[in-house]
């Protein structure tokens, strides 16, 4: 005797009914469509979650870099005003003398970077690594010529016991015969509209003066490596021992 | 009806070309569990039409969630799932009302039938036996005994206490016997 339960069971579970003709072709348009629809969903789902994923990636790499701050860094000060551009400097960066070579080899170049949108330049500590721009126009030739600028200077340079040095970037305003000018020739109008950034790096350690790493002048094509010493020296503003 | 599958696609390759909207692999997926299917919605509806409207439908909604279906498990049971719920969507609710009282009556006696009586009975005889069921009866008794649902899963697909999905199955297998013993009465 079989309980009544498996005997159902065993017929009907596995029957088959000869399905009608034409029903394939009447679920078919709109099976294709709910497909379409749910493959739809399926790729906007990824997309969502890409860019959610990458917002989330940034903002990590944001966090982080705030978290440990890299003396090297060098960014764009969109906000200075045009009246107090001559003769500026800004923050200094403080660059450990015992590092010194290493992060300029492998950082500092390659955070002196600058947009066309963005004329003015500054120098602040701590900024985020995206909010660095570059331009074609300090491409890899600038770098490459600003690198070795920096390293000749660097070797240049006693060691002073690991006291730190500072990386400054100034913006100025110059005449043509590549004077800076003072600010009254300035709001008078007599200077090349285009101003030039100085890259320098500057001990206070008695014999060792201010270096002059590189010169930008727009537009951005001219890069000339600056020879002068004394000019410079005199705009670094403040020096961190 | 013969499955139309390719001997090189698997059933996943299927699914996986449906979604892509290739419309021979959706009708390969189709033709692989119609037949099964169709079975399955007639169990469940009143009459042959309401059935192909309910296959239609839950074969429809098959596709719409294709990219819902965990390769992890059974596509048929996936499928089969599918179905009985859009079955039951389309059925009313009324019939389970109040069946729980008077459970004490339907005893859950020895609900055992000869296999020899039994054999006699073909397919649309025994459908046709779950089919004469009160509506209630017959869905408990198709999703306990014939689909393998726990009284509690019935309970709540069908939103009913687990007592009423238990007196209606006893109800249903007493009724069900009686009527098997009367065709064995009338065969002898």
């Amino acid at each position: 005797m079989k309980h009544i339960d498996n005997l159902f069971k065993e017929k009907l579970y596995n029957q088959e009914v000869p399905v009608p003709e034409g029903m394939w072709e009447k679920i078919a348009p709109i099976a294709e469509e709910e497909t379409g629809r749910a493959m739809l969903w399926f790729w906007f789902a990824g997309l969502l979650t890409l860019l959610i994923g990458g917002y989330g990636i940034y903002k990590m790499l944001s966090t982080t870099t705030n978290d440990t701050p890299d003396p090297s860094t060098l960014v764009y000060n969109e906000q200075l005003p045009s009246e107090s551009l001559t003769n500026e400097v800004l923050e200094p960066i403080v660059i450990d003398r015992n590092e010194e070579a290493e992060i300029l080899k492998e950082t500092s170049i390659e955070k002196v970077e600058k947009s066309e949108a963005q004329p003015t330049l500054g120098v602040k500590k701590s900024e985020p690594l995206a909010a660095r721009t570059s331009t074609p126009t300090l491409g890899n030739n600038v770098k490459q010529i600003a690198k070795s600028s920096i390293n000749n200077i660097v070797e240049n340079i006693p060691d002073v016991g690991g006291q730190p040095a500072n990386l400054v970037i100034t913006k100025s305003y110059v005449n043509k015969e590549g004077a800076i000018i003072t600010q009254s020739n300035l709001k008078a109008g007599l200077f090349n509209e285009d101003p030039v950034y100085d890259v320098i790096i500057n001990s206070e350690a008695k014999d060792i003066n201010a270096g002059a790493l590189l010169r930008i002048v727009e537009p951005l094509e001219n890069i000339p490596l600056p020879s002068f010493q004394k000019p410079l020296k005199k705009k670094v503003l403040s020096i961190t021992f | 009806m013969s499955p139309l599958k390719p001997n090189s696609l698997t059933e996943r390759d299927l699914i996986e070309r449906s979604l892509k909207g290739d419309r021979i692999s959706q009708r390969n997926l189709f033709d692989m569990y119609s037949a099964k299917m169709l079975a399955v919605c007639q169990r469940y509806a009143r009459h042959r039409a309401e059935a192909e409207d309910m296959f239609q439908e839950g074969f429809i909604r098959v596709f719409a969630n294709l990219d819902k279906f965990k390769s992890n498990g059974s596509f048929e049971g996936w499928i089969r799932r599918i179905m009985i719920n859009t079955a039951l969507k389309s059925i009313k609710k009324k019939s389970f009302k109040n069946e729980s009282i008077g459970l004490e009556d339907y005893q859950d006696r020895d609900n055992k039938v000869n296999p020899e009586v039994f054999s006699k009975l073909s397919v649309d005889d025994l459908l046709a036996l779950i089919d004469d069921l009160p509506d209630g009866y017959k869905l408990v008794f198709n999703l306990y005994a014939i689909e393998g649902y726990s009284h509690k899963e019935i309970a709540e697909t069908l939103q009913i206490e687990v007592s009423t999905s238990r007196s209606q199955l006893v109800k249903a297998r007493r009724m069900l016997q009686r009527k098997i013993e009367d065709l064995q009465k009338i065969a002898v």
